[in-house]
């Protein structure tokens, strides 16, 4: 059994990519309740507090690639899918649109290709069903 | 007001709005074609019932919806925005050309060459594009939460805050849909009074008041005194004790006269005369107990001919007396028959029989040989022997169906006595005896006699020809054969016939349609009126053979005739069927309760089978046939209906209880029914069986003061108003139906709509007045409909016509806002589309209740919007831009008009008149009920408020509230003079603002007017119009009635601070004087001297001190 999970791209229509490595960021991925509030005009006047649709969350996750594989994939999969899921390494399973790909070259003995990255996209829902509490030993 | 869930109340109350709770928009949308209803009187038009080429969808993708009405604003109108993008499924293959999702997915026609209005073959996104376009029906649905599990239509936490019609779509490359909204208001501005929205039996619109006749009567019965027809009065019986005399008639004989009929010459009283009270007044000839003729009293002959009488049969011809008695009137009779008169043809042969004797009585003095009375002995003379071989003995017996029974006595010859002892039928006392010869050669048979009690006895009963009693002769009720050419010796009667009788209607036409080839598993109409006794008609089918709607009927067309019986076979036995008749106008019964108890009130009825029926029978004999004689024949009769109850079980259908007809016949008396004739086999029936006559007197029904009564139920009747008298009104209400039902708010009868789940909904009436369906005089007969909405009468109509110049080619928005404009009530569109008209609700405490018409009522509940709990914001404008100090109102021709004075709270002597003048003011009392009505017009505006609130939708126009707020010292009743509703999804804010206009605490305690001091013909009129005339300007509500909010009210203002007022004596700012205490006390806002005693529900009411 790995000891981490390696995050999973899913386009649901058969074609899934597993990173060879994780990122090593991640930012949140729930948007904040859209919370208006208003008090009555009364001295001792309650709150009002209203709800709206909560939108989509912008997240980002960022880490290090060393080849050209992986860019490709994150270019592909940035630039070329609508909506797909992202398994984390929680298996949280994130339902994303995958917005920018923010790749910066960096220095590396033997990995040519090493980049570091950031990648910017929209979570709209995420479904933590079969989260796990950690890798298996 | 709207009702609205105690869930939706504690949501508003409790401002978090969050979560479940979050508000919410939903709708549909929807193409519908305007219905016309064509009435042949009148065309009404319905748009929302009209004709839905799809069941509405739901709209998705909704971003804000944003909508106001107002009463001031005779269009309600909003905006909604929508995305105009449909997510692409993640799985779905990603098009980089096309963008993320499916931006564009709602654009008008996008991937439509044309328009295409059929939607069948169309995809899903096709569709849509064709449905978000101008005149397309929107409705909106807002609330706190929402159950995705259910349509919009059926969401229990949403509200209908909406019946829009789409006017402007707009689309924008950033993925945006604005659609501008109108309500249906907007479809009578863009149709003008012109044909064809008016009818041309309308076109071109005027109007002329006429007095009020339209409406719903109720039923009633009536008792007729008519002339007591039938020659038997058997309402009249002789009185107890009778003993006047009875001068019978004799020496009765009968002589062909060669042309059919026959002479009659007897012996009678030749002149009027007195004795013991009575005295004689004529004859009366009867034939086979139909009568004939009424003679005068001096004659003593009649010729009766010449078509009554058919070759071969024998009749039965009575004469009797009749007399008056002079202290009680005219009523009693006597008489006596006793001839029988075999056909005129064959009497010459010769052989005739006299004097018959029966063993019950002394022989006549003439019988040569002295006959002893025993039983059975019946004896004659006759002449002509040698001529005859035998002679027809029949006895009858007394009443209606009594038995009948013939004996033959063959003769040969040589003796002028005949006696003839017959013992089966024991003493004879019960029998009238007739007595006639024959002749076998030939078949000839000759004249008889007769021999009866003192009073008259049955004769043969018509048509029905007594049976042979050899061998040997039985004691049954008469038999009915068909008469052939072999068997001469029948009876029959000369009237009734059978009466030609077509297909009218039946209790299907409901469910299947009208007319005789309609056909339930094969079977229709015409099948119970052929001469197939194979065929019949079948009903539809019931679940329940006693259900209170489980009655089917089969009804015929006669042409106006005196019916006397309806002859009937069924198909099965058992059932219990009604005999009704329709006649000079009305269903006729002989008692008030005689009411078919179909109960017309089930929802599933539908066949109109309540009515009153005259005669019925338990048709338990196989299938018949049933005759059944009416108690007394029915002139002018044009409809016979017979009603099946207690239906049997056919195993058709999923109901397989049904009635079946093979057969229907009626029978009756025409003036050429003279002849019925029996002989031959030709297949004829013979004529039904009369009802016989109750022994006693016979009345002369020539005689005016001899009369009969008899009870007719006149069942209740609808008259239409304007709808079917084009040009005519009788409230100017009338007008403004006309003009909604033409303009496309017509409620049809049985009105359906499709609902966004599927759901086919049904609109009713419910019930009317007296059984009657629950239409709209006003636009017709009983076929007609309703205006979808609340229209409440004016009670007042102009005196003027209103000329077509008023009306033609304008809009109908501006033709009802005219007739607005005179009266002062309010016009608009409520959130179902149901329109609105009625008195503004500020001259009362309390507010209209419902959404539609037929629910609409009137509730003392008032929403208090409390600056602790929703109050947002307030603004309290105080403007005399409308302040007038006097109104004048006035007609055209300065013959009369009226002075109003103005409303003005800050008098400074300014002279500020406001006219109106007008041709249709016919009195000084209108016009000044007019000026007054300005004058609270302009008084309304004062003093506005505009306040701000979460979402309401128990809130609507014509709405009283009461607002309490500290500062600009509100605790006061408002009226709703407009909402603006504001709900954005996105930010989840939903928000009304109310204008409203201040009135008061009490119509009789600071008020924005007083009632009081109004015109006395206003007062009047409003007593009239808003409540039905009971006063609304009664003296103030005693204490016992007095609210608690009310209380309240009370309470602060008495107070002297409307946000102060505690009763623990610590923070006490103001203390009440002792008059004040025991005003409290009196009114009941506390129960005793101690302020602490006022209850807890008043506390929670009143403002908190800072």
């Amino acid at each position: 059994m790995p000891s981490v999970y390696r995050w999973v791209f899913d386009d649901q229509a058969g074609t899934t990519y597993t990173v060879p490595v994780n990122p090593n960021k991640m930012s949140k991925i729930k948007a904040a309740r859209a919370i208006t509030t208003k008090v009555t005009t009364a001295v001792s006047g309650q709150a009002l507090f209203w709800e709206g649709q909560r939108p989509p969350q912008q997240f980002t996750f960022a880490g290090t690639l060393l080849d050209k594989d992986h860019y490709d994939a994150l270019d592909f999969w940035v630039y070329n899918t609508g909506r797909i899921t992202i398994t984390d390494h929680f298996l949280r399973v994130l339902y994303v649109v995958l917005q920018d790909f923010d790749a910066q070259p960096k220095r590396s003995q033997g990995f040519y290709w090493r980049h570091d990255y950031q990648v910017t996209g929209w979570c709209y829902d995420v479904d933590s069903t079969n989260a796990v509490l950690g890798p298996s030993a | 007001m709207r009702d609205t869930t105690a869930a939706t109340d504690a949501v508003w109350l409790g401002g978090d709005f969050t979560g479940g709770n979050r508000p919410m928009i939903r709708a549909t949308i929807q193409h519908v074609d305007m219905k016309l209803y064509d009435l042949g009187y009148n065309v009404y038009a319905s748009l929302i019932f009209g004709d839905g080429l799809m069941p509405p969808r739901e709209l998705p993708n909704i971003k804000s919806l944003k909508w106001s009405r107002g009463i001031d604003t005779d269009i309600a109108s909003g905006t909604m925005e929508l995305y105009n993008t449909a997510p692409q499924p993640v799985g779905t293959v990603f098009r980089p050309e096309w963008g993320l999702d499916q931006p564009g997915y709602y654009t008008y026609a996008k991937n439509l060459p044309t328009y295409q209005p059929a939607f069948g073959a169309a995809t899903d996104e096709e569709i849509w594009q064709s449905l978000v376009v101008p005149d397309n029906l929107i409705r909106t649905y807002e609330g706190y939460g929402f159950d995705p599990a259910t349509c919009a239509d059926n969401d229990p936490n949403l509200y209908q805050t909406g019946l829009w019609i789409i006017k402007d779509v707009e689309f924008s490359p950033q993925g945006l849909i604005l659609v501008t909204i109108e309500d249906l208001a907007s479809i009578l501005r863009d149709q003008i009074a012109f044909y064809p929205v008016v009818p041309k039996n309308f076109y071109p619109l005027y109007f002329s008041t006429v007095p009020k006749t339209s409406g719903f009567a109720q039923g009633y019965t009536v008792t007729k005194t008519v002339d007591s027809g039938g020659g038997y009065d058997a309402a009249h019986p002789p009185p107890a004790g009778w003993t006047g005399p009875v001068v019978a008639p004799t020496g009765l004989t009968a002589t062909p006269v060669g042309d059919g009929g026959i002479l009659l010459n007897w012996s009678g009283v030749a002149a009027p005369a007195t004795s013991s009270g009575y005295r004689l007044t004529g004859y009366q000839v009867f034939i086979d107990n139909v009568k004939s003729k009424t003679v005068p009293m001096t004659a003593t002959s009649l010729t009766v001919g010449g078509e009554p009488f058919t070759k071969g049969n024998v009749y039965v011809v009575t004469v009797g007396a009749i007399y008056e008695r002079l202290r009680d009137g005219y009523q009693l009779v006597g008489n006596h028959s006793n001839v029988v008169q075999a056909h005129p043809h064959s009497v010459a042969y010769g052989a005739t029989a006299v004097n018959v004797v029966q063993d019950d009585a002394p022989p006549p003095a003439h019988v040569g040989d002295p006959v002893a009375p025993v039983p059975g002995l019946i004896g004659w003379d006759y002449t002509g022997d040698g001529l005859v071989d035998g002679f027809k003995v029949i006895l009858f017996g007394n009443g209606a169906g009594a038995e009948q029974v013939v004996y033959d006595v063959p003769v040969d010859g040589g003796s002028a006595t005949r006696q003839f002892v017959q013992t089966d039928v024991g003493a004879l006392s019960g029998y009238g005896t007739v007595v006639y010869p024959y002749r076998l050669s030939d078949g000839a048979i000759g004249q008889g006699a007769m021999y009866s009690h003192g009073w008259y006895l049955n004769p043969p009963t018509a048509g029905a020809p007594p049976h042979e009693a050899s061998p040997p002769p039985t004691k049954t009720a008469t038999v009915t054969k068909k008469a052939t050419a072999t068997t001469k010796k029948t009876t029959t009667v000369v009237n009734p016939v059978e009466v030609h009788a077509t297909f009218s209607d039946t209790s299907n036409t409901y469910y299947i349609g009208a007319g005789d080839q309609k056909t339930v598993f094969g079977h229709k109409g015409a099948d119970a009126l052929d001469d197939d006794d194979a065929s019949y008609w079948l009903s539809i089918g019931n679940d329940n053979p006693g259900r209170d709607y489980a009655f089917e009927w089969f009804q015929v067309a006669v042409p106006n005739v005196e019916v006397s019986s309806v002859r009937f076979r069924t198909v099965k036995s058992g059932y219990f069927a009604y005999v009704s008749v329709f006649a000079k106008g009305v269903w006729v019964h002989h008692d008030a309760a005689d009411i078919i108890p179909y109960n017309a009130n089930d929802p599933i009825s539908h066949n109109g089978g309540n009515i009153p029926y005259c005669e019925t029978v338990n048709c338990r004999d196989g299938e018949g046939p049933y005759e059944v004689t009416f108690r007394a024949s029915i002139p002018g009769a044009t409809k016979i209906r017979v009603t099946l109850h207690n239906l049997q079980d056919f195993g058709l259908g999923a109901e397989h209880y049904r009635g079946a007809f093979r057969k229907i016949k009626v029978f009756g008396i025409t003036s050429s029914s003279s002849t019925t004739t029996t002989g031959g086999g030709g297949g004829s029936s013979k004529p039904p069986q009369q009802s016989a006559p109750t022994p006693g007197p016979v009345v002369d029904d020539t005689d005016p003061s001899i009369v009969s009564t008899y009870t007719t139920y006149i069942p209740p009747k609808e008259t239409p108003g304007a709808g079917k008298e084009p040009g005519k009104y009788e409230d100017y209400s009338d007008i403004i139906k006309l003009l909604l039902a033409w303009g496309g708010f017509y409620w049809p009868p049985n009105a359906t709509r499709v609902d966004a789940c599927g759901k086919t909904l049904t609109y009713e009436f419910g019930p009317g007045l007296y059984g009657l369906k629950n239409v709209d005089p006003v636009l017709g007969d009983q076929d007609a409909g309703r205006v979808w909405g609340d229209i409440a009468d004016t009670g007042t109509a102009g005196v003027a016509d209103l000329p077509i110049s008023t009306w033609d080619k304008k809009p109908l928005l501006d033709c009802i806002s005219y007739v607005r404009d005179i009266i002062g009530f309010v016009f608009y569109v409520d959130e179902t589309g149901g329109a609105v008209w009625r008195l503004p609700n500020i001259f009362s405490v309390g507010n209209y209740v419902g959404v539609m018409g037929a629910d609409a009522g009137r509730s003392p509940a008032i929403p208090t919007i409390d600056e602790r709990t929703t109050l947002i914001d307030l603004k309290a404008k105080l403007s005399s831009r409308n302040v007038r100090e006097r109104y004048l109102v006035a007609s055209t021709d300065g013959k009369t008009g009226a002075l109003a004075a103005g409303y003005n709270p800050n008098p400074m002597g300014l002279r500020r008149i406001a006219g109106w003048t007008d041709q249709h003011f016919g009195s000084n009392t209108e016009a000044t009920i007019m000026a007054d009505m300005i004058a609270l017009r302009a008084l309304m505006v004062y003093r506005v408020d505009t306040i701000q609130i979460p979402g309401y939708p128990k809130i609507q126009i014509d709405d009283q509230v009461r607002i309490h707020e500290r500062v600009t010292q509100e605790q006061y009743l408002h009226y709703v003079r407009g909402i603006s509703s504001t709900n954005d999804v996105e930010s989840g804010v939903w928000t009304y603002d109310l204008n409203t206009n201040w009135l008061g605490s009490d119509p009789f305690d600071n008020w924005i007017f007083n009632p009081a001091g109004l015109s006395t013909e206003l007062q009047q009129y409003l007593d009239a119009v808003a409540n039905n005339g009971s006063s609304t300007f009664a003296p103030p509500p005693s204490a016992g009635t007095v609210n608690e909010e009310d209380k309240v009210a009370k309470l602060v203002k008495l107070s002297g601070n409307p946000a102060v007022y505690i009763t623990d004596g610590i923070t006490r700012r103001h203390v009440l004087t002792s008059a004040e205490e025991q005003e409290l006390l009196s009114l009941g806002v506390i129960t005793s001297l101690t302020p602490t005693t006022i209850t807890t529900a008043l506390m929670n009411a009143i403002p908190v001190a800072d």
